[in-house]
């Protein structure tokens, strides 16, 4: 694997530790019209596009076409 | 006014396909894969509207109304970033191995990968046994659909029965083109219908803000995850999403792709389009319980339509109908002509059945074996009350413990056809115990410990795998090669 491959897939595991938002799991706080829980997971998927379109441009097998 | 709306969605669903009926071409490589033409938005759009499923609008909001927002976390967040993971890493490669060596099912593909007939067979048998729960949620969604948004003139049976007859009729006319293009619009239908009923839902009850101070007065439990899921649990329910990778209907989407580079948009919109789809229904599903008090089990399945009929009736509710509608057919869509297309080439034509059949009679057998199927589920429906969420789970993680063959066929030149073999029965036996293991229980875990038996039989799939194939004769190198290039 290419520098490039091993930090998409260090980004997308990281991604995936920070779905455990632990330290949320008893909160019921209303932030922003919306349960602090959900709020996070929310922004969590927004990020998630964020970090899989960077994933995409670093590491696209191009050779397949 | 209701049935109405809906009457006229159906008719437009099948006159997309017979649309794009005028523009099929005779071969059979476009009625199963379009001839391997479709395009970055339509593979984005079919590819979505066939994952996101009555699971994704019932099951969501009924699991919700039990469980509160942490559904939110359980199930769409990983999604939308192990289901685009999955697709960057398998998808591609899978599309350029197919065209390469003219592959249109996932049985053909896994079968000439190891050269096992065995193999293929126990696959098909395999696959439809999984595809049928998940078959059977979306007839189940239609009936509870059509039933609500009538306020109970129609019975359930109705509703399924329609789902089955309008999806038959414009899969046979239109193919995968039909499909793919069918799935666009239905896709797009269910994502502005939901955002749409959403918003006149909760302004009509005051606004999200009010609604959700009102929750935390009366049942602020389902605003928080504690008490209402296991943390071990929610860990690895993170594994339901790998079922993706082993669809055998989005197999089939991917194969008909025009180039890799199409699957671009699909990996980097994925996330954003399960928010917008999973929000809506999870909101009303917890807002259901202030109008809706009490509703245990699967009568929770109908709360989404409930508070539709509630809030909003007339044309909006038969809008909402159309909406449920459009995210069923454009799974059911799918995964019906995958069966039927496994079984015309890999039943009829591999076992030399096709030599002594026209063309049309090779079709005509794949649309029987597809009816036979529905009817099926049709009648299973008739029967079923459990969860819609729950079944589908259960779909999952069969498709999920099977993940470590796709992993093995295009990543590992050492796999062989005994460790493949090993995987399947693997979770053929974990998963028939497990299942009868956690008959009737909403939550069932291993044991009770939290771990959700995807957990279980992916690990034991995935060691079966890696010992047969250790302890079996490596593959012949020609055979790898045409799957896992050198370079």
């Amino acid at each position: 694997m290419s520098s490039k491959q091993w930090l998409a897939f260090g980004l997308l595991a990281a991604m995936y530790v920070f779905h455990n938002d632990w330290w949320l799991w008893g909160d019921s706080r209303i932030v922003a019209g919306l349960p602090i829980g959900l709020g996070y997971h929310v922004l969590y998927m927004i990020v998630s596009a964020l970090v899989l379109t960077i994933v995409v441009r670093l590491a696209w097998p191009t050779h397949l076409d | 006014m209701t049935l109405g709306i809906i009457a006229v969605y159906m008719a437009l669903v099948i006159g997309i396909g017979v649309v794009s009926n005028r523009l099929l071409s005779s071969t059979g490589e476009d009625y199963f894969l379009a001839t391997r033409s479709i395009g970055p938005v339509v593979l984005l759009m079919s590819l979505f509207g066939t994952n996101m499923t009555a699971f994704a609008l019932l099951g969501s909001s009924g699991e919700a109304y039990h469980a509160g927002i942490g559904v939110f976390g359980l199930m769409p967040a990983i999604s939308g970033l192990v289901i685009p993971t999955v697709f960057f890493v398998l998808a591609p490669r899978a599309w350029a191995i197919g065209k390469r060596h003219g592959y249109t099912t996932q049985v053909e593909f896994f079968r000439d990968r190891w050269g096992s007939d065995l193999l293929g067979l126990l696959l098909f048998i395999v696959l439809v046994a999984l595809v049928i729960p998940y078959l059977l949620i979306g007839v189940m969604a239609g009936g509870v659909t059509l039933n609500q948004v009538t306020f109970g003139q129609i019975p359930e049976w109705i509703g399924g029965l329609v789902i089955c007859v309008v999806v038959m009729s414009y899969v046979t006319i239109g193919g995968l083109r039909g499909t793919a293009w069918v799935n666009t619009f239905q896709t797009i239908v269910f994502m502005v219908l939901g955002a749409i009923t959403v918003t006149v839902v909760f302004n009509r009850m005051g606004g999200v803000g009010t609604v959700m101070a009102r929750i935390a007065e009366e049942t602020p439990s389902l605003l928080a995850r504690e008490g209402n899921f296991n943390y071990v649990r929610w860990l690895t329910y993170s594994l339901i999403p790998l079922s993706a990778g082993m669809f055998p209907h989005m197999f089939m989407h991917w194969l008909s792709a025009k180039r890799a580079d199409s699957f671009r948009l699909t990996v980097q919109a994925y996330p954003l389009c399960i928010a917008l789809v999973w929000l809506p229904p999870v909101l009303l599903g917890v807002a259901g319980t202030l109008d809706f008090p009490g509703l245990v089990g699967g009568q929770s399945n109908s709360i989404l339509v409930r508070m539709i009929s509630l809030h909003a009736p007339g044309v909006l509710a038969g809008l909402l109908g159309a909406g449920v509608f459009a995210a069923v057919m454009s799974s059911l869509d799918s995964q019906v002509l995958s069966l039927g297309t496994m079984f015309t080439e890999d039943i009829v034509d591999h076992y030399g059945y096709g030599d002594r059949m026209t063309d049309k009679q090779k079709i005509a057998s794949g649309r029987i074996f597809v009816a036979a199927i529905l009817l099926l589920t049709y009648g299973l429906s008739l029967v079923s009350e459990r969860s819609i969420f729950n079944l589908a789970t259960w779909s999952f993680t069969g498709f999920a413990s099977l993940f470590p063959i796709a992993i093995g066929a295009m990543f590992w030149r050492r796999s062989t056809k005994v460790g493949a073999l090993a995987c399947v029965m693997t979770v053929v036996v974990l998963w028939t115990y497990f299942f009868v293991q956690g008959w009737g229980d909403r939550a069932y875990t291993v044991g009770g410990t939290g771990v959700m038996a995807v957990a279980v039989i992916l690990g034991a799939s995935s060691i079966a795998m890696i010992v047969g194939s250790l302890l079996s004769a490596p593959p012949e190198p020609e055979r790898v090669a045409r799957f896992i290039p050198q370079s």
